[in-house]
């Protein structure tokens, strides 16, 4: 593990899941935590300093997907972790076509799991 | 006009035999006055009749020396008649020694063996024989034969004869007017007996007549009444009319029925009577009093209508309201039960929106239950940290629970009539939705008056409009259409409230579209439409006295509430 810390961005239309996520994930002091609540502001402001997004799929100002695809679109070699609920899995899959890395199930079952998954991500 | 001419050829039939016998009388009495006048001046003298020529015996003539003929007698019609004549005359000539006929005011000589001669009349012989003076050669006879005394009998008796006559013809004017007078009346009056003595009948026989005393005992019955009470006459006669009472009318009912007629009024009415067998009937019946000449009452007399089959058709009538009216509420219960089988019907839908109404607050939740260890393992948990991470978590609690209500609000069979706020009621549907919108990024705007209020079942109100949406969300994705929009719009026009949902869905194929509020109706697959939900809502609207009709507008469909403003109270 180096020292380097990483920029994520966190894109959730739910502040109080933002706020908690972001806290969690700072924690480590391994991350600096960057968060929109609106997607269309996200995808404006997601540069290639971003390492890793994580990016609700269901958001009442545009579509997960959508906003994948354009972020993925702007910054290739973005990673993004997609939040899902069970309701939405099969979303997941389109979203690996369009570009996801990863994904992680809302709700959430412990902060080692979204860790792992986040430096899995990082490490790839 | 039979009559007239009738009347008429008797007056002239009876003028004739008046005239002829007045004439006869008077010839008669001619004869009379001639015979009396010939025989002063000339001795034995007889008139013969007419006939006489014809009929009278030989013998008579050969007793006469001198025959005078008239010109009448001598009147020659036919040639037979010549014949007969001349054979006659010269019968008489044999036997008589001077025969003269009479012409104009001479007499002259006549006919000797066939032979005419005329011979002059001479005063000095004596006549002996004169036929029938006709009337029309009286005059130049008399002038003739008779004095000047004698000759004014004559005038005298033509006088009186014509008076006679005038007298007579008036008198039989007179008879046969009074005759065809009276003939008239009575031909009048026997065709109102006729009349009456039908009308009589048939009053006997459909008519329920009865006749009273003043005590009320009957003194008269029809025949109609009695083959309606089934007692014969002799049995009713004489006994009082409560006879056919029936016990169940209250005695309040006679008791008014007599204060009314004793003061003179006339009572109508319908009762229940009892028959001879114990059978009831109904009828409807007007007493009127009965006066004698002083205006006191003698009596009263009662017709009545035997309204049994209406009575029995009122009861029918009854029945079958009742029996509608049953059939009304069960088709009631059956459309209420159908309403909670729609509601039921979006419980699959439902409980997919509950997942998504939970999801978030679980997530955030999830994230706090995370935050515990977290905060312990970094050091940070102390007392108000973890009184703010409690709060935090009640605030999510309550989110669930409040939405959990929401949801039970909206499945509880409810039939509480209420006032309610339509915004608030379409704005609690949105909430309901809100995720399941925000996945299938289905835009909705409400606009109107957010302070109209409706009177309803409050979630029943809510039900249309989460089956609205329902239908639209499942077409926007079976069409994948992009850009979903839903307007509902609401307004009050002309003391009516109007509700438009407008959605971009592609709208119903033309040939359902007037389907759609039918029973089991659905265009989804096999499996996935109910068939309830579109009736059921216009049930619900139904119910309020409202009416919701449907279109295609522009790339989606438009369905029209209309709803009246004013006090809907439901009655029952």
């Amino acid at each position: 593990m180096n020292d380097k810390i990483y920029n994520i961005a966190i894109v959730d239309d739910t502040k109080e899941i933002i706020e908690m996520l972001s806290k969690s994930l700072s924690r480590s002091n391994k991350y600096k935590i960057s968060t929109y609540s609106n997607p269309l502001t996200a995808i404006n402001n997601i540069d290639s300093k971003i390492d890793v997004v994580f990016l609700d799929i269901v958001m009442p100002q545009m579509d997960g997907l959508e906003a994948l695809e354009k972020i993925v679109e702007k910054n290739p070699d973005i990673k993004v972790i997609m939040m899902t609920a069970s309701s939405t899995l099969n979303r997941v899959l389109k979203a690996h076509k369009y570009g996801a890395t990863h994904y992680i199930m809302k709700p959430f079952d412990s902060m080692d799991n979204i860790m792992k998954k986040l430096e899995l991500v990082i490490s790839l | 006009m039979k009559k007239n001419f009738l009347t008429f050829l008797i007056f002239i039939f009876l003028e004739v035999i008046i005239y002829t016998s007045l004439i006869y009388n008077e010839n008669l009495h001619i004869n009379k006055v001639l015979e009396n006048s010939l025989h002063n001046s000339y001795g034995e003298f007889k008139v013969l009749r007419e006939y006489f020529f014809e009929e009278a015996d030989e013998k008579i003539y050969s007793k006469f020396n001198h025959i005078i003929l008239l010109k009448s007698t001598l009147d020659i019609k036919t040639y037979q008649d010549y014949e007969k004549k001349i054979e006659k005359l010269s019968k008489l000539l044999t036997n008589t020694k001077e025969l003269s006929y009479l012409k104009n005011k001479e007499v002259f000589g006549l006919i000797k063996n066939k032979e005419e001669k005329v011979l002059l009349f001479e005063k000095d012989k004596t006549i002996i024989s004169i036929s029938f003076i006709p009337y029309f050669e009286s005059k130049s006879v008399l002038n003739y034969f008779l004095r000047f005394n004698d000759q004014s009998q004559i005038y005298d008796m033509k006088f009186r004869t014509k008076i006679l006559f005038l007298v007579f013809s008036i008198l039989i004017i007179i008879l046969l007017g009074y005759t065809y007078f009276i003939y008239n009346i009575k031909t009048k009056l026997s065709i109102k007996n006729d009349e009456n003595e039908e009308l009589l009948e048939v009053i006997d026989k459909y008519i329920l007549m009865t006749e009273t005393d003043k005590e009320g005992f009957i003194t008269k019955v029809s025949t109609a009444f009695c083959e309606v009470t089934g007692f014969s006459k002799q049995e009713l006669i004489g006994r009082p009319h409560s006879i056919i009472r029936h016990p169940d009318v209250q005695r309040d009912v006679f008791k008014h029925m007599w204060h009314v007629l004793k003061s003179g009024e006339t009572w109508k009415g319908e009762i229940k009577n009892i028959d001879k067998n114990g059978n009831i009937y109904w009828v409807e019946g007007t007493i009127v009093p009965k006066y004698d000449k002083d205006k006191n009452i003698i009596g009263f007399l009662s017709l009545r209508k035997d309204i049994t089959d209406k009575k029995r058709l009122d009861e029918l009538n009854d029945k079958l309201k009742y029996q509608i009216e049953e059939k009304i509420n069960e088709m009631e219960i059956l459309d209420s039960n159908l309403i909670q089988q729609s509601k039921k019907a979006l419980v699959g839908d439902l409980v997919d929106i509950i997942a998504h109404q939970w999801k978030q607050p679980l997530s955030i939740m999830s994230l706090y239950a995370i935050d515990i260890s977290e905060s312990v393992k970094y050091g940070e948990m102390n007392q108000e940290y973890a009184n703010d991470l409690t709060e935090k978590f009640q605030r999510q609690i309550v989110h669930l629970s409040s939405t959990l209500n929401s949801f039970r609000t909206f499945f509880s069979p409810s039939d509480i009539y209420d006032k309610f706020t339509l915004y608030e009621n379409i704005e609690n549907v949105l909430l309901l939705l809100e995720d399941e919108l925000k996945i299938n990024k289905i835009d909705i705007k409400i606009q109107g008056n957010k302070d109209i209020k409706l009177f309803g079942i409050s979630n029943e109100f809510q039900h249309i409009f989460l089956n609205f949406i329902s239908n639209s969300r499942d077409a926007f994705i079976e069409k994948e259409i992009k850009n979903r929009q839903v307007t509902i719009s609401f307004f009050e026009k002309n003391e009516q409230i109007q509700i438009d949902y407008i959605d971009n869905a592609g709208g119903i194929k033309e040939n359902i579209l007037h389907k759609i509020f039918d029973l089991n109706f659905t265009t989804k697959p096999i499996g996935l439409g109910t068939g309830v939900g579109m009736y059921a809502t216009k049930l619900i609207i139904d119910k309020l006295s409202g009416k919701i009709s449907v279109n295609n507008y522009k790339d989606g469909v438009n369905f029209t509430i209309l709803l009246p403003n004013k006090d809907r109270r439901k009655k029952d």
